[in-house]
C-alpha cells in the first residue's frame, strides 16, 4: 500500500472512531437532559397542586401540555440553559418569558393543577379520559400520568406503566427512564417515585415524544465528516509534499552517476528526509571512493596482466626459437650452438625472474604495509642470490665474486621479498656487467649494529639524470621497449619498495670510470629474548 | 665415499632432472615420490635430504618435523611457494636452506655443496692452501715447505685469507679487522702490504687473488692474469 493511501486510511478510521464516539456521548447528554428536565416536569407539576388533584379525583388525573415547545418549569435554568437548543420551543411557551425559580406558578401554556380535569391551553384540550379520538394525540405535547405504588393507574386511560420502569422502580430506584414508542413515533418515558407512597399518585409518569432533533443529531454528523475530511485533506496533502520529495529523491538516486551531496539539495527541507537523503550522500561518498580505489587496483591489475602476458610472452617466443634452431641443428648432425644455448637458458632464467618478480609484486601491490617480520640471515640471501645468478653470468663471462662477513648477519624482514629484492639487483649487474660483478655485505659499528651490501658491476652504468627515475615502475631507460632485466622494468621499484618497507635505504651511484654501484643499508636485527612459544618475535 | 642424497619430491620430470644432475655430480641419490614414504624413511646413512614442501600424502613440513625428531641430518627445502610464512616455518623446523623453483642445476648444486662443506672444520692450528702452509698458532708461512718471513701485519692479512680459501674477503673487513686503527688512506696501505706480501710468497704470489670490487681472495690455484 502507498504511503498517502495508508495514511489517509488510518486518518479515516480514526476519524470515523472518533466522529461515532462524539455522536454517542452527545446523545447520551442530550437523553440525560432530557429525562432531568421530564423529572422536574414532574416534581413542579406535583409540587404546584397536582398532588391535591390527582388525590382528589384519581380516576380522571391526567396532565398535558400540548404542543412542540420547552418542557414548563425546566427551561431556561442555568446548567440547562445549553438544552435550549436540544428542545425546541413551542409557539407558546418561550423560556425567556418563563420564571426561573423552582416551582413557579404554571403559566400560560403550563399545566393547570386547578381541577379535576387536566386542562391545558392547548388547542384541543384534553379530554377528561386522556388522550383519544377527537382529543389530543398522544404524540402531542408532555404527558403525565399517576399510578398507584403497584403500578397500577386509577385512570384507565392512562398506559401501562412499561415494564422497564416497573422493574427498575421494583428494584428501589427513585426514578427511572425508558425509552417507548408513543404512538408511532420514539418518546422518552421517565417514572418518579413521589413523596406519597400509600395513594394513587405514589408514582408519576412522564411522556414526552423526543425533541425533533435528528437535524442536530445531522449536523454533528456533518460537522463531524467534514472535519474528519478536513484533517483528511490536510493529511493528504503533507503527505502529498513528502512522496513528491521522496520520488525525486528515489529518481536521482536510481540514477547512475549521481553528483556528491545532490540528494540533499533534491529533497530539499530539514526533516527526515532530509536526514534520509544525506545519508544517502554519505553513502554515496563512501561507495564512490570505495569503487574508485577497487577501479584503480584494477587497472592497475589489468595493466599488469597485459604487460606481464607482453612481457612472458617475449621471452618464451625467443626460447621458441632458439630450441627450434637447436632441434634442426641436432636433425642435421650439427654440433650444438653453445652461444645459442646460452641465449635459450637466459631466457628461461628471464621467466624465472618475472615469475619471481610476479608474486613479489602480487603481495606489494595487495597493500601488505605491515610485512610478517622474522630474522633473515642477510648472508643466506646473499649467496642464494649469487648462486642463483652464477649459472648466467657464467654463460654470458662475467665473474660473479662476493663476501660476506664472518658470523650471522641478520636483518628483521620478509625473506621473500628481501630476496627478491637482492635477487633483482645482481640480476641487472649481471646483465649489464661487461666482466665483474662484486656483491659484498659488510656490517658497520663495532659491535656491528648496521649492514651495507653493495652491488657492483662495471658495465654502462646509468646516466646521471636517469638515476632518480629508474626505481619508477615499467621505467625502461632511454631503450624504450627494450626489455630491462628483472622483468619488465619491475626490477628495481620492487627492490625499491621492498627496501622502504623494511625501513631500509636503497642508493645508486656511478662507478668511475664505468658502472654502477647499488647499496641496500639498513640496521641490523638487535637481540631479542626469544618468547616462550620458541619464536622471536619482533 | 661419495655423498648419499634422500630426494623426496613427487613431480616425475622434476625427479628426473634433479636426480640426473645430482648423479653428474657424483652423488648417491634415493628417491622418494611421497611423503608418506619419507615418513617411513629412515635418515641414517644420509649426507642430506632433499625435500619438496608440496607431497602428496603427508605435508612436506610434516616429513621435516618428523624427522628432526631422531636426525641432524641437513635438510633443504624445495619450494614454488612464494608465501614467507612457509619459509620461515621451514626454518624454524630445521629446515638449513631452501631453494625456490624455478632454480639451476647448479644452483641446487651450489646449495647442496654449501652444506656438505659446513661440517668441516678449518683452521684448526694448520691451513693448507695450495702451495701455502700457515701455522695460524705458531705464526709462520711456509712455500712449498720453505719458510717465509711475514711481519706480524702481513701475516694476520695472509691469516684471515686463509681462513676462508676459496672465498673472497672484502677489503672493508680486511680494513677492520687487520688494519686496526689504520683509517687514513687505509685502502692503499691495504694494497701495499698485500704487494709486499705477493712479493715474499715469490712462488705462490698468484694464489693471492684480487677480486673485482671486493678484496682478496686466497685461491688453492694460482691465478692466471693476476698481476702481483
Amino acid at each position: 500500500m502507498k504511503l498517502r493511501a495508508r495514511l489517509a486510511l488510518a486518518v479515516a478510521a480514526t476519524a470515523a472512531l472518533l466522529v461515532t464516539g462524539w455522536v454517542v456521548v452527545s446523545a447520551r447528554q442530550r437523553d440525560a437532559r432530557f429525562d432531568d428536565a421530564l423529572r422536574e416536569f414532574a416534581n413542579a407539576t406535583l409540587d404546584a397542586g397536582g398532588r391535591d388533584r390527582c388525590e382528589a379525583d384519581a380516576g380522571r388525573f391526567v396532565v398535558h401540555v400540548p404542543g412542540p415547545g420547552a418542557i414548563p418549569g425546566r427551561m431556561g435554568r442555568g446548567p440547562f440553559r445549553r438544552g435550549d437548543d436540544l428542545l425546541p420551543r413551542g409557539p407558546r411557551v418561550r423560556p425567556d418569558d418563563d420564571g426561573p425559580e423552582r416551582g413557579a406558578p404554571p403559566r400560560t401554556g403550563e399545566p393547570r393543577a386547578d381541577g379535576p380535569r387536566p386542562q391545558g391551553p392547548g388547542p384541543q384540550g384534553p379530554g377528561p379520559m386522556g388522550p383519544g379520538p377527537g382529543r389530543p394525540r398522544e404524540e402531542d405535547g408532555t404527558w403525565l400520568w399517576a399510578y398507584d405504588a403497584a403500578f397500577v393507574s386509577a385512570n384507565a386511560a392512562a398506559p401501562p406503566l412499561p415494564a422497564p420502569l416497573r422493574d427498575a422502580l421494583a428494584g428501589g430506584a427513585r426514578t427511572a427512564a425508558t425509552d417507548g414508542s408513543i404512538g408511532d413515533r420514539q418518546g422518552r418515558q421517565v417514572a418518579v417515585r413521589t413523596a406519597w407512597p400509600d395513594g394513587p399518585c405514589a408514582i408519576v409518569m412522564v411522556r414526552r415524544m423526543r425533541p425533533t432533533e435528528a437535524g442536530d443529531l445531522s449536523t454533528l454528523w456533518v460537522g463531524g465528516l467534514t472535519l474528519a475530511l478536513g484533517v483528511l485533506g490536510a493529511v493528504w496533502l503533507a503527505a502529498g509534499s513528502v512522496v513528491r520529495r521522496l520520488r525525486r529523491l528515489e529518481q536521482h538516486v536510481g540514477r547512475t552517476e549521481p553528483a556528491p551531496g545532490a540528494a540533499e539539495a533534491v529533497v530539499e527541507g530539514d526533516d527526515e528526509v532530509t536526514s534520509v537523503a544525506r545519508a544517502f550522500d554519505r553513502a554515496g561518498t563512501s561507495i564512490r571512493a570505495h569503487l574508485a580505489t577497487v577501479e584503480a587496483r584494477e587497472r592497475t591489475l589489468r595493466d599488469f596482466v597485459g604487460n606481464t602476458t607482453h612481457d612472458v610472452g617475449t621471452p618464451l617466443t625467443v626460447l621458441q626459437a632458439h630450441l627450434t634452431a637447436l632441434r634442426d641443428q641436432a636433425a642435421e648432425g650439427r654440433p650444438a650452438d653453445g652461444e645459442r644455448v646460452r641465449r635459450a637458458l637466459e631466457e628461461t632464467h628471464y621467466v624465472g625472474m618475472l615469475l619471481h618478480n610476479l608474486g613479489a609484486l602480487a603481495r606489494l601491490e595487495a597493500g601488505e604495509v605491515h610485512l610478517d617480520r622474522h630474522r633473515v640471515d642477510l648472508a643466506g640471501v646473499l649467496h642464494r642470490a649469487v648462486d642463483r645468478h652464477a649459472p648466467v653470468a657464467r654463460g654470458r663471462g662475467v665473474a660473479l665474486e662476493h663476501a660476506v662477513p664472518e658470523g650471522a648477519v641478520e636483518v628483521l624482514g620478509d625473506v621473500t621479498l628481501l630476496e627478491q629484492a637482492v635477487s633483482n639487483v645482481v640480476h641487472n649487474a649481471v646483465s649489464y656487467a661487461d666482466a665483474n660483478v662484486a656483491v659484498v655485505l659488510e656490517t658497520s659499528g663495532a659491535p656491528a649494529t648496521g649492514f651495507r651490501l653493495r652491488v657492483l658491476d662495471d658495465g654502462p652504468g646509468i646516466p646521471a639524470e636517469e638515476l632518480a627515475r629508474v626505481t619508477e615502475r615499467a621505467y625502461r631507460g632511454q631503450t624504450g621497449r627494450t626489455r630491462r632485466p628483472g622483468g619488465g622494468g619491475l626490477g628495481l621499484a620492487i627492490v625499491k619498495d621492498v627496501v622502504e618497507r623494511h625501513g631500509f635505504t636503497l642508493a645508486l651511484a656511478r662507478i668511475d670510470p664505468r658502472g654502477l654501484e647499488v647499496t641496500i643499508a639498513g640496521r641490523l636485527a638487535t637481540y631479542t629474548p626469544v618468547s616462550p612459544t620458541g619464536r622471536s618475535r619482533a | 665415499m661419495c655423498p648419499r642424497i634422500l630426494l623426496v619430491e613427487d613431480d616425475r620430470r622434476l625427479g628426473e632432472q634433479v636426480v640426473e644432475t645430482l648423479k653428474t655430480a657424483g652423488h648417491e641419490v634415493v628417491w622418494l615420490r611421497d611423503g608418506d614414504a619419507a615418513m617411513r624413511t629412515s635418515p641414517v646413512g644420509f649426507d642430506l635430504a632433499i625435500l619438496d614442501l608440496m607431497l602428496p600424502g603427508a605435508y612436506g613440513l610434516d616429513v621435516l618435523k618428523q624427522l628432526r625428531k631422531t636426525s641432524a641430518l641437513p635438510v633443504l627445502v624445495l619450494s614454488a611457494v612464494q608465501a614467507t610464512p612457509d619459509k620461515v616455518r621451514a626454518l624454524a623446523l630445521g629446515a638449513d636452506d631452501f631453494v625456490s623453483k624455478p632454480f639451476w642445476p647448479e644452483e641446487l648444486l651450489a646449495r647442496i655443496e654449501a652444506r656438505l662443506r659446513r661440517p668441516e672444520m678449518r683452521g684448526a692450528g694448520r691451513v693448507e692452501v695450495g702451495r701455502l702452509v700457515l701455522d695460524l698458532e705458531g705464526r709462520t708461512v711456509a712455500v712449498d715447505g720453505q719458510p717465509v718471513p711475514l711481519t706480524r701485519l702481513e701475516f694476520d692479512l695472509l691469516a684471515a685469507l686463509a681462513r676462508k680459501p676459496g672465498a673472497a674477503v672484502s677489503r672493508a673487513w680486511l680494513v677492520d679487522h687487520v688494519l686496526d686503527g689504520e683509517r687514513d688512506g687505509a685502502d692503499r696501505t691495504l694494497d701495499v702490504h698485500v704487494s709486499r706480501i705477493r712479493r715474499k710468497l715469490g712462488g705462490a704470489a698468484r694464489q693471492v687473488a684480487t677480486v673485482w670490487g671486493v678484496g682478496y681472495r686466497l685461491e688453492a690455484h694460482a691465478v692466471a692474469g693476476d698481476d702481483a
